[in-house]
């Protein structure tokens, strides 16, 4: 008898737990032959639907593990990720002088923002999931969601915003949180 | 306001319990509108969809017995209630209001 791998099941139990018959039902046509790409689409659809029906249901929930989520976000990038970035940034253009000619020195300055973004990101969306139980997909595709929104307002704003913003300032961490490789923002930026 | 009219996987998912009969869940149900209408439904989507339904007093549910091949889970069957039978007919009524006396779907030449 043929069993769907156990990562998308754990996954759908977890993230989207709303319906029990439905993974009977996935299980059931996984046996009968279709495929493990099949299964997985059918999770993602899943959770989609589950996260969507938990928004509509508690917005002021997911709303609040939303700001929960950038809280611990900017919190780690202001506390750890930023001065361990910068410190970082300049070893490496110390270190590897030939490497810092060769891609440009904001790149290189940035490039060890992209770990600490990482880190921030998925410590905060474990700290949105753990805060919401009962529905956690809900929470974590709305915070993810407003991620990617900040995302594109920093893109946006890197290009338009003319003057440097000195730092320690909230928008540089808004703007790295949601943009962490930017030349964009490395140039709008200047430490004081 | 309440709502009369349908949306075409509403009317779709309902016109497949009817169709599948007593032993409509939601394998069968998304299996009967992939077979007869071609369309590919995921089956997160019709227990969603049948749970709307259900809030709407459209559609009722019971749970099955466990079955080895389904790793010991029930199933959920659903079935079709007067007031879903009547949001259907008035469905299809706006419907063929609305195709009448269009000349372009006459016939074959659409």
């Amino acid at each position: 008898m043929r069993t769907p791998t156990r990562l998308p099941k754990t996954l759908l139990q977890t993230l989207a737990p709303g319906e029990p018959a439905l993974v009977g039902d996935l299980d059931e046509e996984y046996r009968r032959g279709k495929s493990g790409f099949w299964y997985l689409g059918q999770v993602v659809v899943a959770i989609g639907v589950g996260a969507f029906k938990g928004i509509a249901a508690h917005p002021g929930r997911v709303v609040l593990t939303t700001a929960v989520g950038w809280a611990v976000m900017l919190l780690f990038f202001a506390t750890i990720g930023d001065p361990l970035s910068f410190d970082t940034g300049y070893w490496l253009a110390i270190r590897f002088p030939d490497f810092e000619a060769l891609v440009g020195r904001n790149v290189w300055m940035a490039a060890p923002y992209v770990p600490a973004w990482l880190c921030g990101f998925c410590l905060a969306s474990a700290v949105v999931a753990l805060s919401d139980r009962s529905r956690p997909a809900s929470s974590l595709v709305a915070f993810i969601a407003s991620v990617l929104v900040v995302m594109c307002g920093a893109a946006i704003m890197v290009r338009v915003y003319p003057h440097p913003v000195r730092v320690p300032h909230p928008l540089f961490y808004v703007i790295f949180t949601g943009l962490p490789i930017s030349g964009g923002a490395g140039s709008s930026s200047s430490r004081s | 306001m309440s709502r009369d009219l349908l949306t075409d996987l509403e009317l779709m998912i309902l016109l497949a319990v009817l169709r599948v009969g007593e032993s409509a869940y939601g394998v069968t149900i998304a299996r009967e509108i992939e077979g007869t209408a071609g369309r590919s439904v995921a089956i997160a989507l019709v227990y969603a969809t049948l749970e709307r339904l259900q809030e709407r007093g459209l559609v009722t549910s019971w749970m099955g017995d466990p079955t080895p091949e389904r790793g010991g889970r029930a199933k959920r069957f659903f079935e079709v209630t007067g007031k879903g039978i009547r949001q259907i007919k008035t469905t299809q009524s706006a419907l063929t209001a609305l195709w009448k006396g269009l000349p372009e779907l006459r016939g074959n030449e659409a």
